[in-house]
């Protein structure tokens, strides 16, 4: 689905129907269900199954575990809820299993990816970790979820694109491994936000412009000064509060933080590529996972390197969206102004916006 | 003895946490548990890094010691805590305070 649109005219889609339920391979069916949905979305609708009920998308299928840590530390500790089992007396538990499942219902429907490891690997999910752990992350292997320590942070499992955020770490581990230092870093921590904010979107029906672009809101407690962990939209301006200092992100390569914590400062930096794809996706309009969406998963999954930088960056990003979309699109300029506008503007992206 | 103790990574910034102790000045009871977990971690022959595969989100701890004339740094990502070393940390997390906020000046 990131090479160029087949020519969806030439295979009628009764034919094509018959290809996806009967094909033998999976990578028939596979493409034979791609090219129905896309067609159908060319022509307007969301999804060309709503009338078909007896014909499913190729083999996806999720299978999650949720565990509890108890507040030790021993993993994956206890298993309290298995795929397909009715919801447990305990909410974080809950809030996971949705969340795992939503984002898997996200990449498969979306970008027909089969799990984090685009091969159906199970996702489990330990909470509880520890005691008052303010924090929840992705180990390589499963999901961990601190309950936060009430002050500053609530419990990990309370945000959709939280969840999506870690997760999608595991999704670059699997793809463009992009090294967890200096912009390759903040590289890794956008596409995190990028996919986290566009999982939650999508969950609720969101168009670009009704989107918030707010990373973790109600993460932090009700004492913090905050509306949310990161902004997309407005770098900087998530929270500045008496204890825990200012939201430091830089809204352009201008302000680009050198520093040597924080990985060469992941966290910080990341808004300059997030800012880009919030500008790509108003510009473009409606739904942010269809085109620029599309686009950013295509050059993470494609295109990038370990060790891109910004500017790879935007020239993975510009060069798909003219795979995609074709060159000089409206897809296309919006990709390059998004760029330009936050700072990213050397070589491809200068010639294109110049022009 | 005197420590310096910095964890970051998590969130980012807003995860991060500090302390600067002077264990001379702290209460007898605390200071004796301060050098014992000093001494339990065998804090001096530890490698100044220990890190295993760097997990993204996940927490890192520096922490510098400095005692009778000796000063020893150790940096460790969050899985590489183990036994008494991972008790000093707790400790060391329990004095931590949030900030101040890295990066340059507005």
């Amino acid at each position: 689905m990131c090479e160029h649109v087949p020519l969806l005219c030439v295979i009628p889609p009764h034919i094509l129907k018959q290809i996806a339920q009967r094909a033998r391979t999976e990578e028939h069916r596979a493409w034979a269900a791609r090219t129905l949905e896309l067609s159908a979305q060319m022509r307007g609708r969301r999804t060309a199954f709503a009338f078909l009920p007896q014909l499913e998308l190729s083999t996806g299928t999720k299978r999650r575990a949720i565990y509890t840590c108890d507040h030790g530390t021993n993993l994956p500790g206890t298993l309290v809820r298995g795929e397909s089992e009715n919801p447990s007396s305990d909410d974080s538990v809950n809030r996971a299993y949705d969340g795992l499942g939503d984002t898997y219902d996200f990449y498969m429907s979306t970008y027909q990816r089969n799990s984090i490891d685009g091969r159906g690997m199970r996702l489990n999910a330990s909470v509880h970790f520890d005691q008052n752990y303010d924090n929840a992350f992705w180990d390589g292997r499963q999901m961990i979820f601190g309950d936060g320590d009430g002050q500053i942070f609530n419990d990990f499992t309370c945000c959709l694109d939280v969840i999506g955020h870690e997760l999608t770490h595991g999704v670059t581990q699997f793809t463009a491994k992009l090294e967890y230092q200096d912009q390759s870093g903040a590289l890794n921590e956008s596409m995190s936000d990028v996919f986290g904010s566009l999982i939650k979107q999508y969950k609720l029906g969101q168009t670009a412009d009704q989107a918030n672009w707010l990373i973790g809101e109600g993460l932090l407690a009700p004492g913090v000064n905050s509306t949310a962990l990161r902004s997309m939209k407005a770098p900087g301006t998530a929270y500045d509060d008496p204890v825990i200092g200012k939201d430091p992100q830089p809204s352009d390569m201008q302000n680009y933080v050198n520093i040597l914590e924080d990985n060469g400062g992941v966290h910080i930096n990341s808004s300059i590529p997030n800012r880009a794809f919030y500008l790509t996706a108003a510009a473009i309009g409606g739904f942010a996972w269809e085109k620029a969406g599309r686009i950013w998963y295509c050059a993470l999954t494609d295109k990038l390197h370990h060790n891109a930088d910004f500017s790879d960056a935007a020239r993975a990003t510009y060069e798909t969206a003219g795979t995609l979309y074709g060159n000089g699109s409206a897809e296309q300029t919006a990709v390059a102004r998004a760029w330009d506008t936050v700072g990213v503007s050397r070589g491809t992206i200068r010639a294109a916006v110049a022009a | 003895m005197k420590i310096e103790f910095l964890r970051t990574g998590g969130q980012g910034p807003i995860s991060r946490r500090s302390a600067s102790i002077d264990v001379s000045a702290l209460p007898d009871a605390e200071a004796r548990e301060a050098e014992q977990l000093v001494d339990s971690a065998r804090f001096f022959e530890l490698p100044e890094k220990l890190q295993s595969t760097p997990m993204p989100d996940s927490f890192t701890y520096r922490i510098t010691v400095e005692q009778d004339g000796r000063t020893h740094t150790v940096e460790a990502g969050q899985s590489a805590l183990s036994g008494p070393l991972q008790e000093l940390v707790g400790w060391l997390m329990s004095k931590a305070q949030p900030g101040p906020q890295p990066g340059p000046p507005r």
